[in-house]
């Protein structure tokens, strides 16, 4: 039984691993900040968020670079480091890998469009139904 | 005018996928590209066509409605089940977290539980009088 105390401690550790400035922190900083164990504090993240802390921060962090590649005019070094890896060479292979390109190549495809990165509901939906869509050309081949 | 499309906010949605169908329970119903994205929507086993979209909360405004609700303990979404008991004991065993165990509320009784992506879901039974 989650706890309303415990629910608010996860989400408090959640923010923590968000937050860009405190990259620094291990994982047993962050289950220290909110007075759990290591291990509660991993095994019941997972089950609340369905992800390790470090799984989720790692996702974050490449969701942000991917925010900061778009909207912005840093270099992908200055990125890497700011959204907290420490490599160019292992945030580039990680993003590659999740993304699907590289952290350039990414830049270059969505040239600023912005809004493709934080789509809505009707976007999403007048995007797969359009007649144009990959979707609408299957049904129609 | 009908109902027939409902939806909620999710952090991943391979991730919601995963959970709404292999744990919860649901079926795929629609799953079309839409550049990182997917339109991606689900249907229940037991018959209904209303579908459920799990849309990316990737918009700003979307997460801090969502994180809200969470860290309020309020459900953004509510399912009716048959038994809640027996709803609670099936997704306890996979190890989902609830944050209310069965209980009864006036005509009903409900349970809560995190699904994984962000959000609290209600389910409930309607009590036979």
């Amino acid at each position: 039984m989650l706890t309303k105390d415990r629910l608010s401690r996860l989400c408090r550790a959640r923010d923590l691993l968000r937050d860009l400035d405190h990259a620094e922190l291990s994982i047993a900083d962050v289950a220290q900040a909110i007075a759990l164990s290591r291990f509660h504090f991993i095994r019941q993240f997972k089950a609340v968020f369905g992800e390790t802390p470090a799984q989720f921060r790692t996702r974050e962090r490449l969701e942000a670079a991917k925010r900061l590649l778009v909207e912005g005019n840093e270099t992908v070094t200055d990125i890497c480091m700011t959204v907290g890896f420490t490599s160019l060479g292992s945030f580039s292979a990680l993003f590659a890998e999740r993304v699907g390109q590289a952290p350039t190549a990414y830049r270059k495809e969505l040239d600023g469009d912005f809004a493709s990165l934080q789509p809505h509901c009707l976007m999403l939906l007048r995007e797969a139904w359009s007649a144009d869509s990959q979707f609408s050309r299957s049904q129609k081949a | 005018m009908r109902i027939k499309l409902s939806g909620i906010y999710v952090d991943d949605q391979q991730k919601a996928l995963d959970f709404y169908t292999e744990v919860l329970g649901f079926k795929k119903s629609q799953d079309i590209p839409v550049g990182e994205f997917r339109w991606l929507s689900l249907v229940s086993p037991e018959g209904g066509d209303t579908e459920l979209s799990l849309e990316p909360n990737a918009n700003p405004i979307a997460k801090t409605y969502q994180d809200a609700l969470f860290e309020q303990g309020i459900p953004i979404n509510a399912f009716e089940v048959d038994d809640v008991d027996a709803e609670f004991a099936r997704l306890s065993e996979q190890g989902v977290a609830f944050t209310t165990e069965p209980m009864k509320a006036g005509e009903v009784k409900l349970a809560v539980f995190a699904d994984t992506c962000g959000n609290l879901i209600q389910i409930y039974q309607r009590q036979v009088a």
